[in-house]
């Protein structure tokens, strides 16, 4: 069904790429060129309609492990909050708090762990990019 | 030659290049050996810090990092039986039923050894091909290069494992897709920007990188129970007998001699060589477990650093990996091919020098370091994968300085996770992805050469002789078919 969900999903990949390459303005002289910037695109997503009609005629290779997905939406949770932490804590707060939320995740309780890591991590990158690689982070 | 040896030799052996060669190769062992993550996740997770040094540095650092990982993952795969790559997976076929029975010291020396062997024979060959093929390289213009790249992408597709052609086509396809996006570089229009400022300048390659390998890899980790392991190794357990030596010596011959022609190949690549010595050494070979190891580890180093070949004399990226380096070399301004040889010849023989130096000092550092080595799979995944989570966004934010890139970052992999889980390799989605802007650039420059005659490319004898090419090995599949 999931393979399934992804053929489709790759057929309307391929069918919206080439809708969008139809849109491409080009100039008076390109649209005479042999290939021009809508060429190869239009080859591409044609190719990958192909191929994803194509692999609805093949058996479906066995998925390698199963899904748990509550732990990766809560992994991706804790990613969405580092990158909207990021423009008002800063890099090395948000960092330390993705550790933190991860580790939590993953089942990590040992206090000093948790503490040396969140803080040891962001300490060590700001040290080494900011002050030792004098690098400006524009946020 | 000989004055570019000793440009490379002067250039490698400098202190600081030196002590990178060293950092890259201990870094890349052990990121390596983290089961999932591989030479290309290494490369990327290393290339923030490869920015911040010259160029010729950084590819000597780059070199170290993907050794050392190619070796570290032959250990994971050999002692849990968990390849992070596709490249160790023939390794652990014998090596993991040699490890169990007790031998675990002993299967990693010999991982170790085959690696050195197949590592130094590939530089050694290099060496001696890669300035004939950049002389051969000089003849080559825009038609012949984007027939090679055609080359390149049809051998990606036609020498992937049967029954994954067409999954190869469709992540070629989609890297091809992706590596459209932002403003023309000769027509001057945006493609597939949605009207979003951040994606003008295209997709950065890191943050392709980064989300498809590293971030991915951590996100199947996360939801998967990995094996663990209780193995111990003692230093008394690396050595070999004479005997051992004197059998496995031309197992390591002709397997890294398979390996690297096999790697040369643009689109075969490591794992196609462990494969295919694999199995040559099963039909020709004694069968025991210690040639079964020793052939497919030979034939991936070799077979890694024969893809550096097309990387550096034609600038055609061969693997995954060599595509990851193709980026990094892009970055600082490098043009891999016949003009890095004239251009940069530090950057040019200081990368080959560093191959043979970056080889001795993984046998060196790491055959006593394998019990202490070893270890390190055993730390918990608890602290482990946070910390790769954290390094790849920060890779990516550090590059792009994009909030953007990293909301871009998990949508892609995500999707690269789930293509992944059901059979879809992601090495082609990166070499279709770099490969995408040559291609069309070659080809359009061609056909403005030619005022948009496409018989232009088949007056050339090199083009057409490539396009033959390409539709002969179109026909592999339709012969093994009718062989079987």
């Amino acid at each position: 069904m999931v393979y399934r969900s992804i053929l489709v999903a790759l057929f309307a990949i391929g069918a919206g790429y080439v809708l969008l390459t139809s849109q491409i303005v080009l100039d008076p002289w390109s649209e005479m060129d042999a290939v021009n910037s809508r060429t190869l695109p239009y080859i591409y997503g044609l190719g990958l309609m192909l191929c994803a009609f194509g692999l609805a005629w093949q058996k479906p290779q066995k998925v390698t492990f199963s899904p748990r997905l509550l732990p990766l939406t809560l992994v991706c949770l804790a990613i969405v909050v580092f990158i909207i932490l990021l423009p008002f804590v800063g890099l090395w707060w948000s960092l330390g708090t993705l550790l933190l939320l991860n580790m939590l995740l993953m089942g990590e309780r040992r206090l000093p762990i948790l503490l040396g890591m969140s803080l040891g991590v962001p300490l060590a990158g700001w040290t080494l990019v900011e002050k030792l690689l004098e690098m400006v982070i524009p946020l | 030659m000989l004055e570019g040896i000793m440009t490379g030799i002067a250039t490698a052996l400098t202190l600081s290049n030196l002590s990178w060669v060293v950092f890259g190769c201990i870094a890349g062992t052990f990121i390596g050996m983290i089961p999932g993550l591989g030479p290309i996740s290494a490369i990327a997770l290393m290339i923030p810090i490869s920015y911040s040094l010259d160029p010729a540095g950084g590819l000597i650092m780059m070199a170290g990092v993907y050794y050392g990982a190619v070796f570290g993952g032959s250990t994971s795969a050999i002692l849990i039986n968990a390849p992070g790559v596709a490249s160790t997976v023939a390794s652990s076929f014998d090596g993991y039923p040699l490890a169990r029975s007790g031998k675990a010291g002993k299967a990693l020396a010999i991982a170790a050894y085959a690696s050195f062997f197949g590592g130094t024979f590939g530089a050694i060959m290099l060496m001696f091909f890669a300035s004939t093929l950049a002389l051969l390289a000089l003849q080559i213009q825009s038609p012949e290069y984007a027939a090679l790249i055609l080359f390149a992408m049809t051998s990606i597709v036609v020498f992937a494992q049967p029954g994954q052609r067409f999954p190869s086509a469709v992540t070629l396809l989609l890297g091809l897709m992706l590596g459209t996006v932002g403003t023309d570089q000769l027509g001057g229009v945006q493609r597939f920007t949605f009207n979003q400022i951040d994606l003008t300048d295209g997709i950065h390659f890191v943050l392709l990188v980064m989300s498809t390998f590293a971030l991915a890899e951590a996100f199947r980790l996360f939801i998967a129970q990995s094996p663990r392991s209780e193995q111990k190794v003692s230093l008394r357990d690396l050595k070999l007998a004479k005997s051992e030596v004197r059998k496995l010596t031309p197992v390591a011959g002709r397997s890294a001699l398979l390996g690297f022609v096999v790697g040369v190949m643009p689109g075969a690549g490591a794992t196609l060589a462990s494969f295919f010595a694999y199995d040559l050494e099963k039909q020709i070979g004694d069968g025991s477990l210690e040639a079964g190891l020793t052939a497919p580890e030979a034939a991936n180093n070799a077979a890694s650093t024969g893809s550096f070949v097309p990387l550096l004399s034609l600038g055609i990226p061969g693997s995954g990996t060599s595509a990851v380096l193709l980026g990094v070399m892009l970055a600082y301004g490098l043009q891999p091919g016949p003009t890095l040889i004239v251009e940069q010849p530090e950057v040019f023989w200081g990368v080959i020098i560093s191959m043979y130096v970056g080889n001795l000092l993984l046998l060196l550092l790491n055959l006593p370091l394998i019990p202490y080595l070893a270890r390190l799979i055993n730390l918990p995944t608890k602290v482990l994968l946070p910390l790769v989570i954290g390094f790849s966004l920060i890779g990516v934010f550090l590059t792009t300085f994009s909030v953007f890139d990293l909301a871009l970052m998990l949508g892609f992999a995500l999707a690269a996770g789930l293509l992944r889980a059901y059979g879809f390799p992601l090495a082609p989605l990166l070499l279709g992805f770099i490969m995408s802007g040559l291609f069309e650039e070659n080809l359009r420059r061609a056909l403005m050469l030619s005022s948009g005659e496409l018989s232009y490319l088949l007056d050339r004898p090199i083009t057409l002789f490539i396009l033959i090419a390409c539709l002969l090995i179109c026909c592999i599949p339709l012969w093994n078919r009718r062989s079987a």
